[in-house]
């Protein structure tokens, strides 16, 4: 027997109805719902058992359970199939070592970024190929947006309230994507961090909005992912003093020709923290380096009383994520942190 | 402001309910002769000479015995047990803000 559904009725005279409470409430990111009703909720929860406990998501600490998850990826526009990811991408951001309440009440832009890896990216069309960090794609746009609205509506991420970003950034809206791994010459993000490729994954990265990196003149690894570095090098970001994760995502084009040359990943990450390093006088008056904020989680051989010292963006080689993904052409992009750690979660099926 | 009445059933998004226990700590009647912590992000350094001017304050206008400083180890990563307890054995009650 299935069990009940927990959530308040609320009535209304119709849709048209619903979605205005619901805007005037300040329970949608602006734009308009799907009006979760009992129906539709019931499809989404399927054969879970819609009281199961995922967690109290900071900072008001709402109590999610997967009815209540479920009620999100009604209101998103998800299919009922999408409904693992938004559990595994909720339960991806309750890691301890992703600190959710920082990230949602920073005066930071940072958001949850989410990448999906393995079958289930195939299976639900979650894009990871030409437009993959843009709109257009169901499942990208109401997964991405379902995991907002849960920040919102049970973790009370409410922009200018508990949310302090001095910005946000259009992320912040949704923002996942698949790895592209029918076109990468590497092992899958997944199979790296030790999954099985018949694993599906997802992987949350609190983060700024991608940019963008063009390189249509070089076939040369060192060319490519020189330009790469010297973007990552610009200062302002947060990873140069907080560390953490950053991100680079290639494109299969620039990927492609850096494995020809038979670099690994880990050559190209080892290559990138070598390149994206400034000396430290060049951040001496940003980020949160200065007169009062000499701030910084650098390593202890990175000598504070030389400024001609180099202090890498991350603390490791291993702390830039590498992912592959995008269609066509030769844009890659850089992704700078929060300066937390990214959190690999596996999907179950239910 | 829409109404909340008509045939047409939605289910609310908002929570049902919160952590055992997450509720607020009794509040003081008086800071007089109490012990007051604070605890910053540790964006600045040494510390955040705002809390150190409440601090005083509190001290001067309100009587308290002694004002504590704390910090977290760093402002994107959460304050551990090691930085909490102590606060919790030591202090009456504890400021905790980002102070930037």
């Amino acid at each position: 027997m299935r069990k009940p559904l927990m959530s308040k009725e609320i009535p209304v005279d119709d849709p048209i109805a619903a979605i205005e409470l619901f805007m005037e409430s300040g329970w949608t990111d602006g734009l308009p719902i799907v009006p979760p009703t009992p129906e539709l909720v019931r499809r989404m929860v399927g054969d879970y058992d819609p009281q199961e406990f995922i967690g109290y998501i900071p900072p008001k600490y709402g109590g999610a359970t997967v009815e209540k998850l479920a009620v999100n990826a009604v209101m998103a526009g998800c299919k009922p199939a999408y409904l693992p990811v938004v559990i595994a991408g909720v339960k991806a951001m309750l890691t301890e070592i992703f600190n959710l309440h920082g990230v949602q009440s920073t005066t930071h832009m940072s958001t949850p970024a989410f990448v999906v890896n393995g079958p289930i990216a195939r299976t639900l069309n979650i894009n990871s190929k030409a437009g993959c960090l843009g709109s257009g794609f169901r499942p990208n746009a109401t997964i991405g947006r379902a995991l907002r609205l849960i920040l919102m509506n049970l973790g009370g991420g409410i922009p200018g309230e508990t949310d302090k970003a001095t910005f946000g950034h259009p992320g912040k809206y949704a923002y996942l994507w698949a790895e592209n791994e029918e076109e990468s010459p590497w092992e899958p993000f997944h199979v790296e961090r030790g999954f099985r490729p018949e694993d599906s994954t997802i992987t949350a990265y609190s983060c700024e909005p991608p940019h963008n990196i063009n390189n249509h003149a070089e076939r040369d690894p060192f060319q490519i992912l020189y330009g790469i570095a010297g973007a990552m090098k610009g200062t302002g970001h947060n990873n140069f003093y907080v560390m953490g994760d950053t991100m680079v995502v290639l494109c299969p084009e620039h990927a492609v020709s850096i494995a020809e040359s038979n670099w690994r990943k880990r050559d190209v990450k080892y290559y990138l923290w070598e390149k994206a390093r400034q000396p430290l006088r060049e951040l001496k008056y940003n980020g949160m380096y200065g007169a009062e904020y000499k701030k910084n989680y650098w390593p202890r051989w990175v000598d504070r009383a030389d400024e001609e010292t180099l202090a890498p963006i991350v603390r490791t080689p291993d702390d830039i994520l590498v992912f592959v993904a995008g269609g066509k052409g030769r844009h890659s992009v850089f992704i700078p942190g929060w300066g937390t750690r990214a959190v690999t979660q596996k999907i179950e099926i239910s | 402001m829409a109404q909340e009445h008509g045939s047409f059933i939605v289910l609310s998004p908002q929570p049902e309910f919160f952590p055992r226990g997450g509720v607020l700590a009794p509040r003081l009647d008086t800071l007089r002769g109490k012990t007051i912590a604070f605890l910053d992000n540790n964006k600045l350094q040494p510390h955040n000479r705002y809390f150190d001017l409440l601090g005083h304050l509190l001290q001067e206008r309100e009587g308290a015995k002694e004002i504590i400083h704390a910090q977290k180890p760093f402002f994107t990563r959460p304050a551990r047990d090691e930085v909490l307890k102590p606060l919790m054995i030591q202090a009456d009650a504890v400021v905790t803000g980002v102070g930037e």
